[in-house]
């Protein structure tokens, strides 16, 4: 099955179902495949919610209408809304994909927004749980502080499909952290282990 | 400037590999003192996860598996599913579900339960294992 995507305001594809796993597709990003009438939101597409592993929750959260959000962040909205009056090429641009503007997507620009969380409830990929290290640390190195890595490493993904992107981030970064404790403690023990043994 | 970091890992692990390959394959961990050892039994005297690890290789590279089962047995799942782990890590966009089980919180919750038996058990069954 090919999918289109509408990405930064231009039409993007034919893709497969995995190639899209590594692009920036938000769950308003627009698509289509054979077989829908119109463009639907990304989030609507089964194959590709399941994709990206997140649960429905997060997505019905962001297709609330504009106006709460507004309410709610009033002071880093501020600058985007000049944007949906002026300089929004889209206008021009609906005409030759017919989709239409008007299916509750959100207002707003299509530019992906990388790194930070942004306020309108967008969540960035999941971070690296760098389970393989911490279990190598907990073979190799040391096995306390590796078990504390495993441990940190675990609570990624559920953090993250809660929606709690800066608590997966923190959890991640700790078990970096535990991993190098372990990696550092191995090493510095190592040597007073074979000086020990030469006596 | 992705490609170049890319290319730079490649020669840095294949050199690495070949130089655990040669030097496993040559000393033996428990003839020869400049192998590094475990922290944790020197501290507390019981084995860890891990323990073994080395001479395991050794008698891996050497071809006696049978030995290498006796030095430390929980390298026999460990070392596949990390195979699994960094491939699926390095072709993510080709292996989009082995990624996602591999790096699943069902594994890590896993690996962790079996870290610790194996760990209870090999103090437990010392000579057995």
């Amino acid at each position: 099955m090919k999918y289109w995507i509408i990405i930064n305001n231009e039409q993007a594809g034919p893709f497969e179902l995995e190639q899209l796993s590594s692009m920036p597709i938000r769950p308003d990003t627009p698509v289509w495949h054979e077989g829908l009438p119109n463009w639907v939101p990304a989030a609507q597409v089964a194959e590709i919610r399941n994709l990206f592993e997140a649960p429905q929750q997060d997505f019905a959260q962001q297709q609330e209408p504009d106006s709460q959000q507004n309410e709610t962040n009033n002071g880093d909205f501020e600058e985007f809304k000049p944007q949906n009056n002026q300089g929004y090429g889209h206008q021009q641009q609906q005409g030759s994909y017919g989709y239409q503007q008007g299916n509750g997507y959100p207002q707003g620009n299509y530019t992906y927004q990388q790194k930070e969380p942004t306020e309108n409830g967008e969540m960035p990929k999941c971070p690296d749980n760098y389970l393989g290290w911490a279990i190598a640390a907990t073979l190799l190195c040391c096995m306390p502080l590796g078990i504390v890595a495993i441990v940190y490493a675990s609570t990624v993904k559920t953090r993250y499909s809660r929606g709690d992107y800066e608590g997966a981030v923190k959890a991640s970064d700790r078990a970096q952290w535990w991993i190098i404790f372990s990696i550092v403690l191995g090493l510095l023990i190592a040597p007073f282990q074979v000086l020990f043994s030469l006596l | 400037m992705i490609q170049y970091r890319k290319k730079i890992t490649a020669v840095a692990v294949t050199v690495i590999a070949t130089a655990v390959f040669v030097i496993y394959r040559l000393f033996d961990p428990a003839q020869h003192s400049f192998f590094p050892r475990c922290p944790s039994k020197l501290i507390t005297g019981l084995d860890c996860p891990g323990c073994g690890t080395q001479r395991a290789l050794h008698a891996a590279l050497n071809g006696d598996f049978a030995a290498a089962f006796h030095h430390n047995a929980i390298l026999f799942l460990a070392i596949p599913f990390l195979i699994l782990y960094v491939t699926s890590s390095l072709f993510k966009t080709h292996l989009p579900r082995l990624y996602n089980a591999t790096h699943s919180t069902l594994a890590a919750i896993l690996s962790l339960i079996i870290l610790i038996a194996w760990w209870i058990i090999r103090n437990i069954f010392p000579y057995t294992f």
